[in-house]
């Protein structure tokens, strides 16, 4: 009887695992602002060559996340604070998507606001960032696939 | 009696030098003088402060052109809009959620830089996923205003301008 209880109690701990968590390789960059009406504008994509074993997304158990470099180089020298290899994240399931929630939302004094996002599609996962500058929304899409 | 140049031997005949006698004061004068210089003067901009103006634009990174540059009034700020300067170099700035509408809240340092103060996130990593890097300055520009001046570079090689912030407070 124990052992039917430590076995349906891993069960159910294991039928808590979201499909999305994993080691996942990123395989492509796209950046580009968008206009609040929609209009796309600054489209540029970075294909999988650009990427390395640096750019991954570890997806845990438990609601944490930690990302690789997100942008390939030599983009990140522009940024000091991207020279940092990972970033550590928290999230939670809501709906079909992962809401990143460490680094939180952030703002500018001018009240900039991000939003970091994560979904799953087939065998992709896309982790979204919108800044949101009160001018356009500036957005970076990473696609991972394992 | 004084005795501003040359030695003398005081009540327990002790020879004394002019250099003795003023190596002291000098020294408290050096650094009385230097701690004045050096004092970080954060009380002129103490306080909480409500925003009633922002202005944003862009402005090209070659040209200097400007584009984009729009004014909001303080008709479109509320009570959750404010930045608040603390003794202890801690800022913390206060905006409305543009869609839900609630309160954002963040945590920066300050710090003089110049004639004015350098305004640092508390966290720096969301710029390493939303490709965004900021700098923020705050100043006192009259009695009654402080103007947060922040200007972003985007990491997308294609956007060859800097987004600029000016955001004005009143006591």
């Amino acid at each position: 009887m124990i052992i039917g209880l430590v076995s349906g109690l891993v069960a159910c701990k294991k039928g808590n695992d979201y499909p999305i968590v994993g080691k996942w390789q990123q395989v492509k960059l796209r950046m580009y602002n968008q206009s609040y009406s929609g209009v796309i504008s600054n489209d540029t994509t970075f294909q999988r060559s650009r990427f390395d074993s640096t750019n991954y997304a570890q997806v845990n158990n438990g609601g944490t996340a930690i990302i690789g470099l997100f942008y390939p180089y030599p983009l990140y020298d522009l940024n000091i604070a991207a020279n940092v290899a990972t970033v550590k994240f928290n999230y939670i399931r809501v709906g079909s998507k992962y809401v990143m929630t460490i680094p939180t939302t952030t703002t500018n004094p001018g009240g900039f606001i991000t939003a970091d996002t994560a979904s799953l599609s087939g065998n992709d996962v896309l982790i979204r960032s919108t800044f949101d500058n009160h001018q356009f929304y500036n957005i970076a899409e990473a696609y991972y696939s394992k | 009696m004084l005795h501003l140049c040359g030695p003398y031997r005081n009540v327990n005949n002790d020879l004394i030098s002019c250099e003795m006698k003023f190596t002291p004061i000098l020294i408290f004068i050096v650094l009385i003088t230097l701690s004045i210089g050096c004092k970080k003067d954060n009380s002129t901009i103490m306080g909480k402060w409500r925003e009633v103006k922002m202005r944003v634009y862009n402005q090209d990174i070659t040209t200097g052109a400007v584009s984009g540059d729009t004014t909001y009034q303080s008709d479109t700020f509320g009570k959750f809009d404010y930045v608040e300067f603390y003794s202890n170099g801690i800022c913390v700035v206060s905006t409305t959620e543009q869609v839900s509408k609630v309160q954002d809240t963040w945590e920066y340092t300050y710090a003089q830089s110049g004639t004015g103060f350098l305004v640092t996130p508390a966290h720096t990593a969301p710029y390493i996923i939303s490709g965004v890097s900021t700098v923020y300055t705050a100043s006192r520009v009259s009695s009654n205003t402080v103007v947060l001046h922040a200007v972003t570079s985007y990491l997308n090689p294609s956007v060859l301008y800097k987004t600029i912030t000016d955001s004005y407070y009143n006591k």
